[in-house]
């Protein structure tokens, strides 16, 4: 009985010094709400688990407060639009349009890229100009032409607004700033993940049935020395990530990774893109400027033009109009 | 039941997490030495919206004037290097005060540090700053959220762009400096002692015009940097010479 007594003192004891500890720290509870444990995200099963910051670890806390915000016109100065504008999921979060529509009818610079696996980018935009997702996030909202924004007084804003920075605060333990705005979006950007396709199931399932014979057709085109295709669009997201000129014009009137570098190498090159998804991102190119798959089909076909800048694996291709067909539609399996 | 106890205890413990990990400050320490910077106009302080002129008269205004200061040096009597404890300062003209922290007793003859950042900080993640750090997001920016790197100098402001040039400025100039190959080592010949326990000021002076007399005011009315790397270098290329000693 003296025994148990004790036990029942040292008990109570720490349990009064663990809650005093916990009254003085911000981070309380974080052990009892289930939405701030780190969760695994699903990704493709035959694609490697991508990295992820330390510091933005996903929680459900933090993806439901990135997808809030992701979808939140609150982010651009006049409170129209929001990164959904633009990353529009119906099309694999890019937007249908050759440039996208920023505030007060602006058209931006670019077309929206599709966020799907952006997970797995090494670094972000088509000139590869800023190193993480995270950092991304300012980019769009500060852009004139975009959001045209001031992220400390969209901060401010999230501040004063009656429901968010008690998202924050549970999210990451702080209120809504600079820091947990980036972290928060990036968070829910990084679940945006590819799912399995007819030619998943074809390549990894063995199913011969999954592909047509068609597609099978433009499959062994993409992959061998005629298309060359996947010299570039290689690897599991169909891209290298490398930035390339594939000649589509004599003078880009958007140098692309050379706004970056400063080299003249590097002028008209832009990141190579996915292909995941392709027949939903419509229109294609940096500037969107082909409609459709046929039209990039037929770029490819004709070797681009003559840029001193072009990648050598750009020749006239002298596809038979059989073979464009097969080619698009090993495309849209993807 | 009581080992239940103490294992939730101890969960509950560990789950207060550290937090600010990811924050950096820096670091408050009481300065001895402080730098004085004023930025002129004709030996008059700078003062936003007022009209000036040119050397050919031409009327202008400035409505933003301010640029990353960092790596400062101070240089001994004796030639030896003495680096100071702040590492980076944004210049305001509407902050003259700049703390330099700590520096040893004696006598010095010069300072050395450079307009614009290093590129390990040009090119680091500025979400990570708190507001009030001079490298975080500032309002307005004095980063390029596009290409990862900070302006390392922005100028801003109105001229009349006519022919004579006299009338009212309504046309905007900008003149935003930086990537890394814009980042330029200044040495500044400024004597100043430190004694063992008061400490001292260093007054420089910053001359607009002086940088501004590289530009032709009436057409060359913006840059990026990137669209347009000669004026930039240009502007760059006069910081030196617009530094002097606050006499």
């Amino acid at each position: 009985m003296k025994r148990l007594d004790r036990h029942i003192w040292i008990a109570l004891s720490a349990t009064m010094a663990a809650l005093i500890f916990l009254l003085t720290c911000q981070h309380t509870w974080t052990i009892v709400d289930p939405g701030n444990w780190v969760i695994k995200l699903k990704t493709h099963p035959k694609f490697p688990y991508p990295p992820i910051p330390a510091d933005n670890l996903p929680t459900a806390n933090r993806i439901a407060l990135g997808k809030k915000l992701f979808f939140d016109p609150i982010l651009s100065r006049d409170s129209t639009i929001s990164c959904g504008t633009c990353h529009n999921e119906s099309k694999a979060f890019s937007d249908g349009l050759p440039k996208s529509k920023g505030i007060a009818g602006q058209t931006a610079l670019r077309n929206a890229p599709s966020l799907i696996n952006c997970a797995y980018l090494p670094n972000t935009m088509r000139d590869g100009g800023v190193p993480t997702l995270e950092q991304q996030v300012l980019a769009p909202i500060s852009n004139p032409l975009e959001m045209g924004a001031d992220v400390n007084n969209v901060v401010a804003r999230l501040v004063a607004h009656p429901e968010y920075p008690a998202l924050f605060r549970h999210a990451y333990g702080k209120p809504p700033s600079v820091y947990t705005l980036t972290r928060a979006i990036a968070c829910y950007e990084r679940t945006l993940l590819g799912t399995y396709s007819r030619y998943d199931r074809y390549l990894y399932d063995h199913d011969a049935s999954a592909l047509t014979p068609s597609e099978r057709r433009g499959l062994l085109l993409f992959f061998g020395e005629r298309g060359e295709c996947f010299h570039c669009h290689g690897e599991y997201t169909f891209t290298d990530n490398s930035f390339k000129n594939i000649g589509l014009y004599l003078n880009y009137p958007d140098s692309g990774r050379a706004r970056i570098t400063l080299k003249a190498e590097d002028v008209g090159k832009f990141r190579v893109p996915s292909l995941r998804n392709v027949a939903r991102t419509a229109p294609y190119m940096h500037d969107g400027s082909l409609p459709t798959l046929e039209a990039v089909i037929e770029h490819y076909n004709s070797g681009g033009k003559a840029h001193s800048n072009k990648s050598g694996l750009l020749k006239p291709m002298h596809l038979t109009p059989e073979e464009k067909l097969d080619l698009v539609a090993f495309l849209k399996s993807l | 039941m009581i080992g239940f106890v103490i294992i939730v205890t101890a969960l509950l413990i560990f789950s207060c997490d550290n937090r600010n990990q990811n924050s950096p400050k820096l670091s408050a320490d009481k300065s001895t030495v402080r730098l004085i910077i004023r930025a002129t106009i004709a030996d008059k302080d700078l003062v936003y919206g007022s009209v000036y002129r040119t050397s050919t008269s031409r009327a202008f205004t400035i409505t933003d004037f301010r640029y990353y200061l960092s790596k400062v040096v101070a240089i001994r009597e004796d030639g030896s290097p003495v680096p100071a404890r702040c590492s980076v300062l944004l210049v305001d003209p509407g902050c003259r005060n700049y703390d330099l922290g700590y520096l040893p007793a004696g006598s010095y003859k010069g300072l050395r540090f450079i307009v614009g950042l290093d590129s390990a900080v040009n090119h680091g993640d500025p979400t990570v700053f708190e507001a009030g750090n001079p490298l975080a997001i500032q309002t307005p920016s004095m980063h390029w959220d596009w290409n990862s790197g900070y302006l390392f100098m922005k100028i801003e402001g109105k001229v009349d762009t006519t022919r004579r040039g006299s009338a009212a400025p309504t046309t905007e100039f900008f003149y935003h400096i930086g990537m890394d190959r814009m980042k330029r080592a200044i040495e500044l010949p400024v004597k100043f002692s430190v004694g063992k326990s008061s400490g001292t000021t260093i007054p420089i002076k910053f001359d607009v015009a002086a940088m501004l007399g590289c530009v032709d005011l009436q057409s060359e009315i913006s840059t990026h940097s990137f669209d347009n790397l000669p004026l930039a270098t240009r502007i760059a290329d006069r910081w030196q010479s617009s530094f002097s000693v606050d006499q």
